[in-house]
């Protein structure tokens, strides 16, 4: 997967491109505008993640102009500016995602993922599994070990959630959002005490452990790598 | 210049005054003088017709030698020229220069009122002839009668002059009068200027002086004033605002020095080094939250225009809100009620974040083993929302302006306990303004041991559910 990042500012630039470097994504960075349209038109890229402040071509511009011969490469914006009119014009402008800064970057990765996903495979899975853990969807049944495990509407949400996007860090504002659709930062450690429910649920007496927490950036469901 | 001249009120009014001065003048002047001079002319008029009424009867008793009688008669009356002939010409009786003085005179209209202009030496006579018959010899004399009025229109004159002097003066005691008035009457204005000029962030507290004003400055003054005491309140509040949002970044900032240096001294093992950098995040994340918080109430401040109004089911979004909350209030054994239905009109995001403070509040403050409970209640075109949960012994002893404080931004509970519990201290204050944006009001009470939000969305003009 390959994914241009257009941002001038050196040290975020600096991070992000080590950031999505390590996650597996070959990464070309550009500092202005005119560069960014540059490769965006020459290169062959999966993903484009833009800074609206672009010093020669803003990143409006840089989107329009994308827009004139790819207008299914999935864009990202990046902006300091939290502005719904600009969040507006972004997607108006055929953004596929915008992104306030600043950012955890598990989110960012996570919603790189959501768009690199998009339109690739459509099917619809009806079961999951993870090691011994098995999630039927039309069932709504949860088994682990061949034991039944109860679990409230919503735990089964957000269990589903979790093994949808297995090995995914999951920051706590995306779970908040895709599960529970509060699209602000909570201030309390709510997401916290559910996933302790389910983990005591789901994980407790059994193993391996499979959720896990990251500190500082959310969660992951996964099987932990032998020590 | 000119233009700066014309714009001024105190100009303008004295221009105005003086017009209206000078033409109430002139025509009360005029009128004055026109009355002034027909009176003379009228006492002139009598007088030889009196004198005229005198020689007629004179020479009716006496035709041979009336000379004695007329003289007598004519003593004191200088200047009264009186010329009596026959009509032949001959001088019967004549006074001292008679002919002299009425040389002048060419037409000797017959019964009529002459004014007699003698420029020379600015004689001005008044002249009437008249014919009588004498009864006895029914011979005709012709009796010529003047008066001079010399004097008279020296008075005239004298008054006319000093009419014209009132009027001059008076037009410029007006304009001057009407200068002073406007500039005397703009002085609550002139303060006002200079008090604005002496006006900064750090020196609001100036105020007019409104005892004196007059009633026509007085509601600009009156404005001006409370325009102050709002700049006052907002100035106060936003530097008291900057000071906390110092302090609390402060402690953050503090913290992730303090770690970064104590942990830089030394050469440590990877997992030291990993535990400082997450403890970094999670200050970093805490500035992050308040950085975002506090764009969000400054732009609140500024007014957000609400786009996205739509029906909102307060059961179903309680419902939700629960939902969310439902194993963080498990923690802490509180359960979760509501009663009642209403539907409002609110942006669905900004209404959801403005109750979840709420909610998340209450089961972090709210006492252990007891419920949380929200009523919702359609009074009227009111939707009442009342939230209402049992706090802990400490809190129960608020008194109201505490409570009120609650809204305030970075307010907490306990000043030296200020982190223990998460958040930015920014929840309530974003409640208010987003509850403030939907033109609904909110407040808080303490009622025995429980604390209670009101929110009153009023004149909700949405259909009801039955």
């Amino acid at each position: 997967m390959r994914i241009l990042l257009v941002e001038d500012e050196q040290k975020t630039g600096d991070y992000l491109k080590k950031g999505l470097t390590e996650a597996g994504y070959l990464t070309d960075w550009v500092q202005d505008g005119i560069s960014g349209l540059h490769y965006a038109v020459t290169e062959q890229y999966d993903l484009i993640i833009l800074d609206v402040m672009l010093p020669k071509m803003d990143g409006w511009g840089v989107l329009t102009e994308i827009r004139k011969t790819h207008a299914s490469l999935p864009v990202l914006f990046l902006s300091a500016r939290d502005h719904i009119e600009d969040r507006v014009k972004g997607l108006e402008l055929g953004a596929d995602d915008y992104l306030i800064k600043p950012f955890a970057f598990a989110e960012l990765l996570a919603r790189i993922k959501t768009l690199l996903r998009r339109g690739q495979f459509k099917e619809e899975r009806t079961a999951y599994a993870v090691a011994d853990l098995h999630l039927d969807l039309v069932k709504r049944r949860v088994v682990r070990s061949g034991q039944r495990i109860d679990l409230t509407a919503k735990e089964f949400s957000l269990l589903e959630l979790f093994m949808r996007r297995q090995g995914e860090v999951l920051p706590k504002s995306l779970i908040a959002s895709l599960v529970w659709d509060m699209n602000f930062d909570s201030d309390t450690n709510v997401i916290e005490v559910a996933i302790r429910r389910l983990r005591s649920k789901v994980d407790e007496g059994f193993s391996p452990k499979l959720i896990q927490n990251i500190r500082g950036m959310g969660y992951v469901l996964e099987v932990e790598d032998e020590k | 210049m000119r233009n700066k001249i014309l714009k001024s009120i105190g100009f303008r009014i004295s221009l105005i005054s003086t017009v209206f001065t000078v033409s109430i003048l002139i025509l009360m002047g005029t009128l004055i003088n026109q009355h002034v001079i027909n009176h003379f002319v009228e006492q002139n008029q009598a007088q030889i017709q009196g004198k005229l009424q005198l020689i007629e009867n004179l020479l009716n008793q006496n035709p041979t030698d009336f000379q004695p009688n007329l003289d007598e008669a004519l003593i004191g009356h200088k200047n009264l020229i009186i010329q009596i002939k026959t009509q032949d010409d001959a001088v019967l009786y004549q006074t001292e220069n008679a002919a002299q003085r009425l040389k002048q005179m060419q037409q000797r209209n017959h019964a009529k009122w002459l004014n007699w202009n003698n420029q020379s030496d600015n004689n001005q006579a008044i002249i009437v002839n008249k014919n009588i018959k004498l009864n006895q010899k029914q011979q005709t004399v012709e009796i010529l009668a003047a008066i001079e009025t010399t004097d008279t229109f020296e008075f005239l004159h004298f008054f006319e002059q000093q009419l014209l002097y009132i009027g001059v003066i008076g037009t410029l005691s007006i304009m001057f009068l009407g200068w002073l008035a406007t500039w005397q009457g703009l002085q609550p204005i002139r303060k006002m200027a200079k008090i604005s000029q002496n006006i900064t962030a750090n020196h609001l507290s100036d105020r007019l002086e409104l005892r004196h004003a007059p009633i026509e400055v007085l509601p600009l003054a009156t404005a001006f004033n409370q325009m102050l005491d709002r700049l006052e309140v907002s100035v106060d509040k936003l530097s008291a605002f900057s000071s906390d949002l110092a302090h609390e970044m402060r402690t953050p900032i503090n913290n992730l020095m303090m770690q970064t240096q104590v942990c830089l001294t030394k050469l440590r093992d990877i997992d030291e080094y990993q535990d400082v950098l997450f403890s970094n995040l999670e200050e970093y994340q805490r500035m992050a939250k308040m950085v975002a918080d506090m764009l969000f109430l400054a732009k609140a401040d500024h007014g957000i225009q609400l786009k996205n109004l739509t029906d909102i089911h307060l059961k179903d979004e309680f419902e939700a809100l629960f939902d969310y909350f439902d194993a963080f209030a498990a923690e802490k054994k509180i359960t979760l009620k509501q009663t009642g239905a209403a539907i409002i009109q609110a942006d669905p995001a900004m209404i959801r974040r403005a109750f979840n403070n709420l909610i998340s509040n209450a089961i972090k403050y709210g006492q252990n083993n007891s419920s949380l409970e929200i009523q919702i209640q359609n009074i009227d075109q009111n939707v009442i929302l009342l939230i209402k949960n049992k706090v802990p012994a400490e809190m129960q002893g608020l008194n109201q302006r505490q409570l009120t404080r609650f809204f305030d931004r970075f307010y907490r509970l306990d000043a030296a306990r200020q982190r223990t519990v998460d958040g930015t201290g920014l929840g309530l204050a974003i409640t208010k303004s987003i509850i403030e944006m939907h033109k609904a009001s909110i407040e808080v009470f303490l009622i025995d041991e429980f604390i209670v939000f009101k929110i009153i969305f009023k004149n909700n003009l949405t259909t009801q559910p039955a």
